[in-house]
Parts: C-alpha cells; sequence; structure tokens
C-alpha cells in the first residue's frame, strides 16, 4: 500500500508535465533564435494559459518582451522568473539590466527573508524539501525505534537525541517548502506596463491624481476593487486601473 | 495673384535676336497703362545694324523719337565686357482702352535682317485698377529650381535673381528662406561681384543680377518647401539722392519621391555613383609595427551624407582617430571629389587577425538601383617575436576587456520542467498520510509487540508461580521426613509431583497415566535414565498408599523428586 503510494506521488509530480508544455515550450525557443519575438511571445503565454509554471518560461518570455520593446511586460515576466528562481544569474542580470531603462526611481524595499536565508530556501525546489521532509520523518520514526531497542543507555539517548534533530529538521524542511509554495502563489507586487499611469488619490478617475508612473515602475499591491488596485510606492498610496499594470 | 505674375512673367521673357556681337531689342517702360498715360517704347541695336520704322498698332506717338547712344559694361561669370548699343526713344500712348500689340522692329545688320519680338500693350481706363499690374514690377526678385521632383538625396540647384529696370548701386541686405528637410550650399560663398545681364519680360526690359545659385539635396521625402527670401537694394536717383527698394522672392515646392525600399542594411543615404578604393601598407608584421590603412570614396552624388567609416579592427589592435582629407568640389550637377581616410593600426599581440570588410551601398540614380561596395576581408599576420622577454612583455602589455556592446543575456534551455501548482506535493493530502506513515508503523510495532509481550509474561510467571509452588511443598514434604512423619512427606511429596507433572506436560487427569506420560517424554527426547527415574519415582509415590516405606527411601525419593523437577524445568 505505501509503495503504491510512493508511486502515485511520484508519477504526479514527475510526469504531470505534458508533452503538449514542453513542445510549445521549445517552439517558443526555437521562434525567439529565429528572431520572431512575437511568435516566441504568443507560445509562451500559451502556456501560461495553460496554467503552467518554470522560472525559464518567465525569463524566456520577459527576454521576448524586451525584444519588443516591451519594458514593462518585460520586467513583469523577470519577477515572475524571480520568484520562482531566486538565485539565477542571468534573471538577476537580465532584470537589473531592463530595470535600468525604467524612468521611475523606487525606493527598494526588503522582502523581510534575509538574503541567506532566501538563498537556502528558495534556492531548492518545493518537491525537493517535500522529498527531504519525508526523509525526515523516515530518520526520526527510525531512530525512535532504535532508542527503545538500545540495550545500552548511552546509545539510547544517543538515538533518542538524533531522532529528536531529524524531527526538527522535518518541520523545518517542510515548512521551507510551504514558505516557498506561498511566496510563488501568493501576489503582493505590480509592475507598470503602459508608458504613463496616472495614480489616482480614490478608485474613481474624477479624483485627483496623486502621481505618475511611467512604464516599468514597480509597486506593492494593497488590494484590488473591481477594475482598480490599490497601490503602494515609496511610502505614498494610490489607485491605477487594472489594465495598465501586471500583478506578481 | 503675384505667383500667376511671375509665371506670365516667365513664359513672355522676350527673346531678342542674338548673334555674336549683334544684339536687337525692344522694349516698353510698361505693358500694363492707363488711357492717355505716356510711356516710353524703345529698341535698342548694335551700330552695325540700321532699324526699320515701327508699327506700333494704333498707339499714338506724342514726341519724335530720339536716338541716342550709350556703351553698357556687364560682368558675366567675371569676365567683364563693354557693349556700345544705341537707342531710340519714342514717348507713346493708347487713346483708348484695349489691347495694342506693336509689331516686330526689323534690322538690316551687315545685310542681315533681324526683327524683335511683338510686344502687347494693355491699356485700362484712367480711373480703374488693374489687378495684374504688379506694385513693384520695376523692381523684383525670383527664385527658380532646376527639378521640382527629385529623388531623396538626388541633386538640384535654386536660383536667386533680382530684376530691376534700373541698375541698383548697391546690394543692401539679403535674407534667404528656411528650409526644412532641404541641405543648402552656396556655389560661390566668396563673390563680391554678381553676374548681371538684361532680360526683357512682356516687352519691358530689365538689369538682372543673380544673387546666388544653390546647390541642394532633399534629406528627407515629401513635399518640400524653400521659403521666400528677401531683398533690399540702393538705386541712385538722380546725381546725390539714392533710394531703398525690398522684395520678396517667391517659395519654391519640391516634390521628393523616397528611394525605393528594398535598401541594404549598410544603406545610409548615400545617392550618386562612387568608387571604393582601399591599400594596406602591409599584411604581415611584427607587434608593435604600424599598418596604414587607406579607405578612399571617390564619386558624385551627395557625399555630404557619407558617414566617416566603422570598422571591426580586432581588439588587439591599437588604433587612432583615421586622418581624414576631403576633396569635394561643389558644382551644380552635384557635390563630385573623394574623401580619403587613413587608420593607423598597431598590433599589439602575434597571431592570425581578419579586418572583416568594410561595406557601403548607394542608390544609383542612373540604374535606379542600389548598388554596394566593399573593401573585402582583409587578413593579418603578427609575427611572434622571438626577442627579449622585455620586449614581448612591453608588446604584450594587460589590456583591458573592453565591453562592445551589452544586451540582455539569451534565453535558457527549455529542459527546465514545466509545472502547475497543483503539482507541489506540499499541497496535497497523500503527502501528508505519506510523512505519517513512518511514525503509525512505529507505534504498529509497538502496540504489536505490547500485546504479545503480556501472554508470554503471564506464562512465565504462571511456570515461576508453579516452580516455587513446587518447591515449596517439597521442602514441606523434608520437612515432614526430618520431623519422622513420613506418611504426610509422602502424601505431600505425591499431590506436588502430579500437579507439576500434569501442568508442565500439560495434561488433563484422564491422560495422567504413566504409559502416556511415558510416550510424551520420549516424544520430548528425554533420555532413558532419566525416564526410569521418573517412572520409579512415579511408582514409588503410587505404591506407599498400599505398602509401607522405609525412612531412608523416602529421602532418597524426595532426592530423586528434586532432580526429576530440575530436569523436567530444563527441558521444557
Amino acid at each position: 500500500m505505501i509503495m503504491r503510494t510512493i508511486l502515485i506521488l511520484f508519477s504526479t509530480c514527475l510526469i504531470s508535465q505534458s508533452t503538449f508544455g514542453q513542445n510549445s515550450l521549445a517552439k517558443g525557443d526555437s521562434a525567439y533564435a529565429e528572431q520572431n519575438y512575437e511568435l516566441a511571445i504568443q507560445h509562451y503565454t500559451t502556456l501560461l494559459g495553460e496554467n503552467y509554471n518554470s522560472a525559464n518560461l518567465y525569463y524566456n518570455l520577459g527576454n521576448a518582451y524586451y525584444k519588443t520593446n516591451e519594458i514593462g511586460e518585460s520586467i513583469w515576466a523577470y519577477q515572475k522568473a524571480k520568484k520562482i528562481n531566486a538565485n539565477h544569474k542571468d534573471i538577476d542580470f537580465n532584470l537589473n539590466f531592463v530595470s535600468n531603462l525604467t524612468k521611475d526611481k523606487i525606493e527598494q524595499s526588503k522582502t523581510g527573508l534575509g538574503h541567506w536565508f532566501s538563498k537556502i530556501a528558495f534556492g531548492k525546489s518545493i518537491n525537493f524539501w517535500a522529498w527531504l521532509g519525508l526523509l525526515f520523518s523516515l530518520l526520526t520514526a527510525t531512530f525512535i525505534y532504535l532508542s527503545r531497542a538500545a540495550i545500552l543507555n548511552s546509545f539510547k539517548s544517543l538515538y533518542l537525541l538524533t531522532s529528536l534533530i531529524c524531527l526538527i529538521l522535518m518541520v523545518t524542511t517542510i515548512t521551507i517548502g510551504i514558505i516557498q509554495y506561498r511566496h510563488i502563489t501568493t501576489i503582493n507586487h505590480g509592475i507598470v506596463i503602459n508608458p504613463v499611469v496616472k495614480v489616482f488619490t480614490a478608485p474613481n478617475h474624477d479624483d485627483q491624481v496623486s502621481f505618475e508612473l511611467h512604464e516599468g515602475a514597480k509597486f506593492k499591491l494593497i488590494k484590488t476593487k473591481e477594475d482598480w488596485v490599490n497601490i503602494e510606492l515609496n511610502k505614498n498610496e494610490g489607485w491605477v486601473k487594472k489594465m495598465d499594470i501586471l500583478l506578481y | 495673384m503675384i505667383r500667376t505674375l511671375l509665371n506670365s512673367i516667365v513664359l513672355c521673357i522676350s527673346l531678342t535676336g542674338l548673334s555674336q556681337d549683334i544684339e536687337v531689342n525692344s522694349y516698353v517702360s510698361k505693358n500694363e497703362v492707363k488711357v492717355n498715360e505716356i510711356f516710353t517704347f524703345e529698341i535698342t541695336y548694335s551700330p552695325s545694324c540700321t532699324p526699320s520704322n515701327p508699327n506700333l498698332g494704333g498707339l499714338q506717338v506724342m514726341r519724335q523719337p530720339f536716338r541716342t547712344s550709350g556703351t553698357q559694361i556687364l560682368n558675366n561669370n567675371g569676365k567683364v565686357t563693354k557693349k556700345v548699343e544705341y537707342k531710340v526713344t519714342y514717348q507713346i500712348r493708347a487713346i483708348k482702352e484695349g489691347s495694342y500689340t506693336i509689331a516686330p522692329v526689323v534690322f538690316n545688320c551687315n545685310n542681315k535682317s533681324y526683327k524683335t519680338k511683338p510686344i502687347t500693350i494693355n491699356a485700362v481706363k484712367s480711373s480703374g485698377q488693374n489687378s495684374n499690374l504688379p506694385t513693384n514690377s520695376d523692381f523684383f526678385v525670383r527664385m527658380h529650381a532646376s527639378k521640382n521632383l527629385v529623388y531623396q538625396g538626388e541633386p538640384f540647384t535654386v536660383t536667386l535673381k533680382m530684376y530691376s529696370k534700373n541698375q541698383p548701386q548697391n546690394l543692401e541686405n539679403v535674407e534667404f528662406g528656411e528650409s526644412k528637410g532641404i541641405w543648402r550650399k552656396d556655389l560661390n560663398p566668396k563673390q563680391t561681384t554678381f553676374n548681371s545681364s538684361y532680360e526683357v519680360i512682356n516687352g519691358i526690359r530689365y538689369f538682372t543680377t543673380t544673387i546666388r545659385t544653390e546647390l541642394c539635396y532633399a534629406q528627407t521625402n515629401g513635399n518640400l518647401t524653400i521659403e521666400r527670401a528677401a531683398i533690399s537694394a540702393i538705386f541712385r536717383r538722380g546725381f546725390f539722392q539714392s533710394y531703398r527698394r525690398e522684395a520678396k522672392s517667391n517659395n519654391i515646392k519640391i516634390k521628393v519621391k523616397p528611394l525605393p525600399r528594398n535598401a541594404p542594411k549598410n544603406f545610409n543615404g548615400l545617392v550618386g555613383q562612387f568608387k571604393l578604393e582601399h591599400d594596406i601598407s602591409k599584411t604581415t608584421l611584427n607587434p608593435g609595427e604600424a599598418i596604414d590603412f587607406k579607405i578612399k570614396i571617390t564619386g558624385k552624388g551627395n557625399l555630404n551624407a557619407f558617414d566617416d567609416p566603422q570598422l571591426n579592427i580586432p581588439n588587439d589592435f591599437e588604433q587612432f582617430d583615421p586622418e581624414v582629407k576631403p576633396k569635394l568640389n561643389y558644382k551644380s550637377s552635384g557635390i563630385e571629389g573623394s574623401i580619403a581616410y587613413n587608420y593607423v593600426l598597431v598590433p599589439t599581440f602575434y597571431g592570425d587577425y581578419n579586418i572583416p570588410a568594410y561595406s557601403f551601398s548607394y542608390f544609383d540614380l542612373e540604374t535606379k538601383t542600389y548598388q554596394s561596395l566593399s573593401t573585402g576581408d582583409l587578413d593579418i599576420e603578427v609575427l611572434k617575436t622571438d626577442g627579449s622577454i622585455a620586449k614581448s612583455q612591453d608588446v604584450t602589455s594587460k589590456k583591458d576587456v573592453n565591453l562592445q556592446n551589452e544586451d540582455i543575456r539569451f534565453i535558457l534551455n527549455s529542459d527546465d520542467t514545466l509545472f502547475l501548482y497543483s503539482d507541489f506535493l506540499i499541497v496535497k493530502p497523500l503527502y501528508f498520510g505519506l510523512l505519517c506513515c513512518p511514525f503509525l508503523i512505529l507505534g504498529g510495532i509497538y502496540f504489536i509487540r505490547k500485546r504479545n509481550g503480556t501472554s508470554s509474561q503471564k506464562m512465565l510467571r504462571a511456570k515461576k508461580t508453579l516452580n516455587k509452588r513446587t518447591q515449596q511443598l517439597i521442602n514441606e514434604a523434608e520437612g515432614h521426613h526430618q520431623s519422622g512423619n513420613d506418611k504426610l512427606a509422602l502424601e505431600t511429596l505425591n499431590s506436588c509431583f502430579k500437579v507439576f507433572t500434569q501442568d508442565k506436560l500439560q495434561l488433563s487427569t484422564s491422560e495422567m497415566t504413566l504409559s502416556q506420560i511415558n510416550d510424551l517424554l520420549n516424544s520430548k527426547e528425554f533420555d532413558e535414565q532419566s525416564i526410569s527415574k521418573f517412572n520409579r519415582v512415579w511408582e514409588t509415590l503410587d505404591l506407599f498408599q498400599y505398602a509401607p516405606v522405609t525412612a531412608e527411601k523416602v529421602g532418597e525419593l524426595i532426592k530423586d523428586t528434586r532432580i526429576i523437577i530440575t530436569t523436567l524445568n530444563q527441558k521444557l
């Protein structure tokens, strides 16, 4: 029964990616290589429409957007890629490169997670942490058994201590996995995709313009209301139309 | 209106009979007159000619004509000519309104006949205003383009000419109009004297001065305009007085056709006909030696639009700003000449290098096609120096790796696996079930072990109790024996032995026969001696009820019983 369960888990996480997805990604890549960037964008966005995700997919999409001079969309795609894979040098380089082309000066805000933590936690995939958690649960159980079976008291306590460490590691790895999952799936930022966007003081066109943002400006998402999005940027708040931005 | 007038003037230019030194002309002071207004009709001719009487077509002569002679000094392209001419002046007027034609005047010059062009005079009522009458028709400026339909980059000229009835004393000011999208170059920027001549327009003779001739290139396509130029000139009146006149020219519309769309990548607007020559001083050399690489562009066209060649020189070459030698002649047909570039290249490292071809394209106006010129790839071999270390160090000193073009990095391979959010194990309940599995298994093991553990302990405890009880009873029997009560001792021994045997061998009361016990002991592989000892004890204990047993035998019996119980305990 256990073996069957493990097999089911394996099959869901390894075989679930369909050949359709991989084909579309390869088609997009070859269109990009032939400098047909519009077609590449079409292939990549088709995949996104099918709810597929991957850091490389977003990165390549970002490149294609940049090549068609869509700076805002390009930054959005790189940010999405960075969410999935925080430690990829190429993603960092291109994001930095394209961000330099934007007009607005945005104060950088720390995302809360320390650099070292994000480096460790986001360096591996969510499923890697999940499997590691499973391994530690197995080790914990094994060492508990050994501590009970041991005749010598010194061995007993050694095994008990090891089992305790394994238990802590199990909880930690699963927590990292959950944090990473929440980090990827939670939408809390956005990018301006139109050349000049007016930020209103209230979700209403009749209201006063608070400030203006230019393509590629990054902001924090506070909440959404119908067609309007409440944003925060450089400690200023305002409302923008949904069609002017992309969230990530 | 002014434009219509100017066009009519252009069409009505009276070309007089000209032949070498002979020149005959007829003109009027006005061709739009009021009724009864007196104006002059003059004929001029070279001294060798004899005029016939003119037919004035109904215009009334007011006074007898009078003849004068004079000398004109004209400047033509820097060549000063002196001309003697006779002039006969008639003062005439129109009596009625209408159109009058002065017939051509015939001249006999050295037995050859010459005649002038007819002149038409319009007479209007003295009170009426004629809108066609130019306000200052005795002084105007005209701008003329050699072509009105050109290709982008095709040369054309624009001439600015001043017309005045009297010879101006001085040119005071000239302002040229703006022209967006047109490159203009004065063909004679240093001129101090101006080309002057006489031109008869609509029967009126004008003194003309060519103010400026410009070479022009349209830089964009579409409808371009050269705005009006303004001129002010000083004229003399009498001997002491002078007066100032101002005039504005017409503007010029130029229609510029775009060049065909299939332009090569290295085309940057060059139009005309060109040649490309190149020369390299050497292709095999030592590091540190200099190479002269010369590129020369020769031809005719808009050479002003030529961009300096951008050569892709390998990084291991030191290169200096090129020496540029332009030799350009600005003519009305375009810019002719050459631009020569001399690049000095110094290799700093040995190896085989390649200077990629420098190429450019131009649009050939004759064939209406794009032509491409190229220097071709150049291979340069820089020899490895085998001299001193110092020299080699000097030559191959460390060089910064210069970033030439910065762009985003290329896309990543698609071997990265695509995933759905639902693919994550962490969100599957099954995963958490699996996570609990080791603990559940561990719990199960302990549970089973605990359950099994209770039954065996019971057995062990029962065994212990039996042994203990048996030992107690034997000890009791021994006590009875020592106190001389052998009967009680034997009874105690009998009951304890039987109970122990039944319990140990797990027999029912009906099965407690000696033969059955023997079979059981045999099956449990007891040795013969032990079995016979067991039988003897069994039989002795059975017998004592019927026959008395001696005190020694009781002591022996107790001893044997102990041995048998120990043996049974060991084997079972």
